[in-house]
C-alpha cells in the first residue's frame, strides 16, 4: 500500500484522466436522492452523497441484460461484443467495498459467470471512507464494514487539501499516466488523516452483534414463531433485494421484443421474495409461505451465503433495504433476535 | 468459467412415451455428453427458453435420451421438435449417483412418476456392467397403466438384466394385472438386506417423506439412501438462487443428495 | 410456421388498449411480420358481422356490461383458439366497474337521466366472469413492451409468464424516490407489476390498475393506510377506482375492514 495525497487542484484533471481511460460510474443527485451512473458531465459528480438508491452492484450485473443474442433458424448464439472499456468506479463506500466483494466471490465462484467476469475485468475501483453514518438505518457498524480501503483499488479519505488516497498494491501501474494528479503527503496531512480515522472509530462504535456466531445462532431460529411475526410487516415486494448490495438472484427469459429473427437470452434480477421464486411444475411451490421467504433471504444473508464463503455474514449493513421496506424490516432486527439476551455493546 | 451458449445439438429420434411425455435421442456434433447417472442438462429453444431435464439414458458415445413432461413453455416447444430439428444443449451439469459408492452392493431403485426418467440412467448403467452390482431392483410407482414410463423396457431389465422390476398403480384400469397401491408397499417385498443395499430415490416431492419413513423403519443406514431432488433452476451453476434448498444448491450440490447429508436440512425434504 | 391470426376486439371500454397497439409505430411493422391480424376495429374499415372471425389468439379489451357484450364474447370465445382479457377492464373490471359499488340503477340513472328505463347495462364484469380466458395483459393501459413481448412470444409458440413482482420492485430498479414515504398513498405494494412502475415514476402513488399481485398483504397494506389517516370509504374509493369487481369478498374485509 502507497499513500498519497490527490490535492483539490487536482481532482478534475484526475477525472478527465479516469473518463479517457474508462467509463466512469459516480455518484449523482436524482430524484431527491442519489444515484450510480455513468458519467458524462464531471461536474455532476456529488462525492459528498451518504448513499445511493441502488448498489454499484449494476455496474457489473444489471438489472437487465442480454446474455446472447440466439439466430432463430440457426440456433447460433453469441454474446453481445464486449465494451472497449473497463469500469471505474469512483466513491463507493465502505458497505458497498464490501459488497462488490461478496459480489465477486458469488460471481467468480467457479464456475465463474463469463458476462460479470468480462464487465468486471480491468475495472477500477475508488472507494470513499464514511466519516458519519449515511442514514439511521445503517448498520455497518455491527456488521464491521465501515472500514473499506479492503476491495478498493484506491481509497479517498477527505481532508481539508483534498483526498488522502491509499493506493492498493498493483494498483499503482493502471495509475502510471496519472502520476501527475498525486502528491505524497506531509505530516500534517498525516496527523489529519489520523484524526478523522479516530473519529470514524468514534462515529461507527454501536456495535450490537456476536458476529462469530451470527450463522449458527441465526439457524437455531429456524424454527422460532418470529419469523411469521415479521412477516406480517412483509408485503413480498422484492424492493429489499432490489436495494441490496450482495443480492445476486437473477433470472434467466428469452426475449423476443425485436421480431421473430433473433431471440435474445436476458437476465434480470429477480427475488426470493417473490412468490413464485421457487414454484415448480405441478403446483408445487418449496416456499408457499411468506415467512419461508423472509426467512430464506434473511438466512442467506447472515448464514448460508456467510458459511459458503467463510465470512461473518453476508449482509453488509448498508442500511438501504430497512430504510426501502415499509414494513421497516431490516435484518439487524433479525440478527439482533437470533442473539437475544446475549447482545455485545461495544 | 460459464456462458449461457448452447451446443447446437442434433435430435435423432422422437418417441411419444405417454400422452404427456415424450423421450428425444439427442447428439451432440462434436463430443460425447460425457455424464453420470442422475446428471442433467439444460436443453433450450430459441425465443422460449431453458429447461433443465435429467439425462435418461446410460453414459456412452451415441447421444443421450431426454424423457420429457410436457408442462410449460419450453416443455410444450420440445413437443413440436422433429427428428432432424435442433436443439440447444448446455451441461452436463451437477452431482449424479456416485457410483463407487452403489457398485458392488444390492441396488434398489425406487421411482415415482417421472421420477423413472433419471433412474433410467442408472438402470441402464447396471445393464452394462451387471457384474460390478450384486442383486438389483427396481419399483415403479405410476398414477395409472396408461403413466407408467418405459413399460415396454421392464421385460428386458428383468430378463437381461436379472433386475427384480415390480410396478404398482395408484389406480388400476380394465386389464391391469398388477400391483394396485402405493409405492411404499412394495418396499418391504424386496428381499435386499438393508445394510449392504443402496436406495436410489426419484419422484414427486410427497413421496420422498413416506419413502423414507418406511426405508428407516426397515433399519436402512441413512448413508445408504440416495435421493434426487428437483427444483427450480435458471444457471445450473450455482449462482441463481433458484435451486437452493437452505444453504445448498441442488444444481451443483444435487441434484442426487445422499440421505444423511441432508437430513438436518429443513427444506429438503418435508 | 403458418402466421399467427390474431384478432382484437372491443366491448365496454375506452378502447385505449387498442390505441396501445397502434402507438408503438416503430414495431408495427415487425408485429405484422409476425402475425396476421384478422380483426381490428380501431384501425379498419371492416364493415361485416363484428366478432365472426375464427382466430388463434383473440384479444379482448373492456369489461362485461350489457347482454350484448356477453353473448358477443361467448362468440369470440367459440371462435378463438386462446383467449386473452386485453388490459383492465377485461382483466378485473377496471373502472367501468365502480358503479358496481353504489348500485347498477343509480349509476345508470346518473349517466343517462330520464333515458336510463331503456338502456340495458348490468354490473361490470371481467372477461373471466363470462368465459374462460387463457391469459391477461394487466393494466389501464396496457404497456406497450409488454404487449408486443406477448404477441412475439405467441408468434413463437410461448405463453409470456405474468409478472410476479409488485410494483415497487420495479420501482425500486428504476431508484424512484418512493412516493409513499413522501406521504402520498401508494397501492404498489400490493399492485402486480410489469409496468415499470410509471405512476410513481412521473411522482403519484399507484392506483393498482394492474390488479392485486400474488400474495398481497392486504391487512399490511390497510395497516400502513390507516396510519396515513386513510380508512373506511377514503380507502375503499382508492381501491374501487380499478379493483371494484377484482376483490373477493374476504380479501375486500381485509383491504377495506368491510366487504
Ligand atoms: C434437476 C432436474 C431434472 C429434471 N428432469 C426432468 C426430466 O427428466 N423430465 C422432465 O420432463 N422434467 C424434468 N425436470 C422438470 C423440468 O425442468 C420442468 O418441468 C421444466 O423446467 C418446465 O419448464 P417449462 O419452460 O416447460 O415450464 P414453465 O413455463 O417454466 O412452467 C413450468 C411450470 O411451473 C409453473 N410456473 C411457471 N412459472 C410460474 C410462476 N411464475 N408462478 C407459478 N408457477 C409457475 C407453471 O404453472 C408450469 O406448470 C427436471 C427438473 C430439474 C430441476
Ligand atoms: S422485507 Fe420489506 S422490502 Fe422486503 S419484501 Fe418484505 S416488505 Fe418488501
Ligand atoms: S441485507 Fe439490507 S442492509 Fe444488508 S447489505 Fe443487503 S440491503 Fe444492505
Ligand atoms: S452503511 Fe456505513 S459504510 Fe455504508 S454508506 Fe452508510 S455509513 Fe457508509
Ligand atoms: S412509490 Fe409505491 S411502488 Fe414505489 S416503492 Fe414506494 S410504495 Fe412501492
Ligand atoms: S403504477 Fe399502478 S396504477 Fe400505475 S400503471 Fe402501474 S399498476 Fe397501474
Ligand atoms: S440453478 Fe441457479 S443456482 Fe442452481
Amino acid at each position: 500500500m502507497v499513500d498519497r495525497v490527490l490535492p483539490k487542484e487536482q481532482v478534475s484533471a484526475f477525472l478527465d484522466y479516469l473518463r479517457r481511460r474508462y467509463r466512469l460510474w459516480a455518484p449523482v443527485a436524482q430524484g431527491g436522492g442519489f444515484v450510480f451512473a455513468e458519467i458524462d458531465h464531471p461536474e455532476s459528480i456529488r462525492l459528498d452523497y451518504p448513499t445511493t438508491m441502488l448498489p454499484p452492484k449494476a455496474a457489473f450485473l444489471p438489472p437487465n441484460e442480454i446474455l446472447l443474442s440466439i439466430d432463430m433458424e440457426s440456433l447460433e448464439s453469441a454474446p453481445p461484443p464486449a465494451e472497449d472499456k473497463p469500469i471505474a468506479l469512483l466513491g463507493v463506500h465502505p458497505c458497498d467495498l464490501h459488497g462488490l466483494m461478496r459480489l465477486d466471490m458469488a460471481m467468480r465462484e467457479e464456475p465463474s459467470d463469463a458476462s460479470y467476469v468480462s464487465a468486471r475485468r480491468g475495472a477500477l475501483i475508488i472507494g470513499l471512507a464514511c466519516v458519519h453514518r449515511c442514514r439511521p438505518e445503517a448498520f455497518c457498524d455491527s456488521m464491521e464494514t465501515f472500514r473499506g480501503a479492503a476491495g478498493a483499488d484506491l481509497y479517498l479519505t477527505p481532508i481539508e487539501d483534498g483526498f488522502w488516497v491509499e493506493v492498493r498494491d498493483g494498483a499503482e501501474e493502471s495509475l502510471a499516466d496519472a502520476a501527475d494528479c498525486f502528491r505524497p503527503p506531509s505530516d500534517r496531512q498525516k496527523r489529519e488523516k489520523d484524526d478523522i480515522n479516530r473519529q470514524i472509530d468514534l462515529e461507527f462504535s454501536g456495535r450490537r452483534l456476536s458476529l462469530e456466531t451470527l450463522a449458527d445462532d441465526l439457524e437455531k431460529t429456524y424454527t422460532s414463531s418470529y419469523w411469521a411475526k415479521l412477516a406480517d410487516r412483509c408485503f413480498s415486494c422484492g424492493a429489499c433485494t432490489a436495494v441490496c448490495p450482495t443480492c445476486v438472484c437473477f433470472d434467466v427469459r428469452d426475449d423476443l421484443a425485436g421480431g421473430c429473427k433473433t431471440a435474445d437470452r436476458c437476465r434480470s434480477w429477480d427475488s426470493c421474495l417473490l412468490k413464485d421464486f421457487a414454484a415448480v411444475a405441478g403446483n408445487e411451490n418449496f416456499r408457499p409461505k411468506r415467512h419461508q421467504r423472509l426467512r430464506h433471504r434473511m438466512m442467506r444473508q447472515g448464514s448460508y451465503l456467510a458459511k459458503r464463503f467463510n465470512l461473518p455474514a453476508f449482509c453488509v449493513g448498508c442500511g438501504r433495504c430497512p430504510a426501502m421496506c415499509l414494513g421497516k424490516i431490516s435484518p439487524l432486527e433479525a440478527f439482533e433476535f437470533s442473539q437475544k439476551g446475549r447482545t455485545v455493546h461495544v | 468459467m460459464f456462458d449461457f451458449i448452447p451446443e447446437i445439438a442434433n435430435v435423432t429420434s422422437v418417441r411419444p412415451v405417454t400422452a404427456t411425455e415424450t423421450l428425444y435421442h439427442i447428439r451432440l456434433p462434436n463430443r460425447p455428453l460425457g455424464h453420470l447417472p442422475g446428471q442433467f442438462v439444460q436443453v433450450s429453444l430459441p425465443g422460449i427458453g431453458e429447461a433443465p431435464i435429467s439425462i435418461a439414458s446410460a453414459p456412452g458415445r451415441d447421444g443421450f435420451d431426454l424423457c420429457v413432461r410436457h408442462v410449460g413453455n419450453v416443455t410444450e416447444a420440445l413437443r413440436r421438435l422433429r427428428a432432424g430439428d435442433c436443439v440447444g444443449i448446455r451441461g452436463p451439469f451437477g452431482r449424479g449417483v456416485p457410483l463407487d459408492e452403489v457398485m458392488g452392493r444390492n441396488v434398489l431403485i425406487i421411482a415415482g412418476g417421472l421420477g423413472l426418467a433419471p433412474l433410467r440412467s442408472l438402470i441402464q448403467y447396471i445393464l452394462y456392467f451387471r457384474a460390478k452390482f450384486k442383486k438389483a431392483a427396481v419399483l415403479v410407482g405410476a398414477r395409472s397403466p396408461d403413466a407408467l414410463l418405459f413399460s415396454k423396457e421392464y421385460k428386458a431389465w428383468r430378463q437381461d438384466g436379472d433386475i427384480d422390476v415390480r410396478v404398482t398403480v395408484d389406480v388400476a384400469k380394465a386389464g391391469w394385472k398388477g400391483d394396485v397401491g402405493v409405492i411404499t408397499d412394495l418396499i418391504p417385498h424386496v428381499p435386499l438386506p438393508p445394510a449392504d443395499t443402496v436406495s436410489i430415490v426419484c419422484g414427486p416431492p410427497v413421496m420422498y417423506h413416506y419413502v423414507l419413513r418406511t426405508l428407516s423403519r426397515l433399519h436402512q443406514p441413512q448413508d445408504h439412501i440416495f435421493l434426487s431432488l428437483e427444483r427450480r433452476m435458471k444457471c445450473g451453476t450455482g449462482k441463481c438462487g433458484h435451486c437452493q434448498i437452505n444453504g445448498l444448491y441442488v444444481c451443483r450440490e444435487g441434484p442426487v443428495f445422499r440421505y444423511d447429508r441432508i437430513v438436518h436440512v429443513p427444506e429438503a425434504v418435508s | 410456421m403458418k402466421k399467427l391470426r390474431v384478432a382484437f376486439y372491443s366491448f365496454t371500454s375506452c378502447e385505449g388498449c387498442q390505441l396501445t397497439l397502434l402507438e408503438c409505430e416503430d414495431r408495427l411493422l415487425d408485429v405484422l411480420g409476425a402475425v396476421e391480424i384478422v380483426r381490428f376495429r380501431e384501425a379498419s374499415s371492416y364493415e361485416g358481422g363484428e366478432f365472426d372471425a375464427d382466430a388463434d389468439i383473440a384479444f379482448v379489451e373492456g369489461s362485461i356490461s350489457t347482454v350484448h357484450d356477453e353473448s358477443a364474447a361467448r362468440t369470440v370465445r367459440s371462435r378463438s383458439k386462446k383467449l386473452v382479457a386485453f388490459g383492465a377492464c377485461a382483466d378485473i373490471g377496471g373502472v367501468n366497474a365502480i358503479k358496481n359499488r353504489e348500485g347498477v340503477e343509480t349509476a345508470r340513472e346518473r349517466v343517462y337521466g330520464p333515458a336510463a328505463a331503456w338502456i340495458h347495462s348490468s354490473a361490470a364484469r371481467p372477461l373471466s366472469a363470462v368465459v374462460p380466458v387463457d391469459a391477461a395483459l394487466h393494466g389501464c393501459p396496457v404497456d406497450k413492451d409488454e404487449l408486443i413481448r406477448f404477441i412475439f412470444a405467441a408468434a413463437v409458440g410461448a405463453k409470456l409468464p405474468d409478472p410476479a413482482a409488485p410494483v415497487c420492485f420495479e420501482c425500486k430498479l428504476r431508484q424512484t424516490a418512493c412516493v409513499f414515504q413522501k406521504g402520498e398513498v401508494c397501492l404498489g405494494p400490493i399492485t402486480r407489476g410489469g409496468c415499470k412502475a410509471i405512476c410513481p415514476a412521473f411522482g403519484s402513488g399507484c392506483d393498482g390498475c394492474r390488479g392485486l399481485a400474488p400474495d398481497a398483504n392486504l391487512l399490511l397494506m390497510r395497516r400502513l393506510l390507516k396510519e396515513r389517516g386513510l380508512d373506511g370509504s377514503d380507502l375503499a374509493r382508492r381501491v374501487d377506482l380499478f379493483n371494484a369487481a377484482a376483490l373477493t369478498e374476504d380479501q375486500r374485509r381485509e383491504l377495506i375492514g368491510h366487504a
